[in-house]
């Protein structure tokens, strides 16, 4: 390379933006869960009832 | 999901809100009901009162213990009118009105082939005490 520069220096750097990746994915699922929990929070105090259904079947009994 | 149901053998169902939260109920007033479309082939039998999803039952999408709005027991008669063949069960969601609310299908088959159960692929292990470790040097 033609300047001086400090290759832990550049490893700490990547070290970090991975950390700010991962923090940054981690607040995303934690607020994705707490919409979801207001949401639902938000339907039992408004006893909004079922608009859509599934089946299903167990995994098997004699 | 559809169920092959080994003949002779029973399963249990469930019905759940899925929306606008996993495991809401109905509303005021509604009522909820399954059919098979040939009885003499599949035969659904509701719970007195929905059970929430036993733990056997359960998986990472539909956890142990969700409230379900109708539960009970899938089977078969001893003399299944048709096997190996898709059947249609369909619950249905009355409004208090008695409009329909919702309306959903599934398919379960009765099986003559279906597994009943898995064998062990390897041999059952040799516990190995210091005798036996001895011998097989």
């Amino acid at each position: 390379m033609g300047w001086p520069f400090d290759e832990r220096k550049l490893d700490k750097i990547q070290r970090d933006q991975d950390l700010i990746i991962e923090l940054e994915e981690a607040n995303s699922r934690k607020l994705d869960r707490i919409l979801w929990e207001q949401k639902r929070i938000l339907a039992i105090l408004t006893k909004s009832p079922a608009t859509e259904f599934s089946f299903l079947f167990g995994k098997g009994r004699q | 999901m559809p169920l092959t149901l080994p003949q002779g053998q029973t399963d249990n169902f469930y019905l759940y809100g899925t929306a606008p939260f996993l495991g809401a109920l109905l509303g005021p007033g509604q009522t909820i009901s399954a059919v098979s479309a040939d009885p003499l082939t599949v035969i659904l039998t509701p719970d007195p009162t929905a059970v929430p999803v036993r733990t056997g039952d359960a998986s990472a999408t539909v956890p142990a213990g969700t409230p379900t709005v109708l539960s009970g027991v899938v089977s078969s008669p001893a003399s299944p009118a048709q096997l190996n063949t898709l059947i249609v069960c369909t619950a249905t969601v009355l409004n208090a009105d008695g409009s329909t609310a919702e309306s959903l299908t599934d398919t379960v088959e009765i099986s003559t082939t279906a597994a009943t159960a898995i064998g062990d692929l390897f041999g059952s292990a040799t516990t190995v005490t210091s005798s036996t470790a001895k011998a097989k040097k």
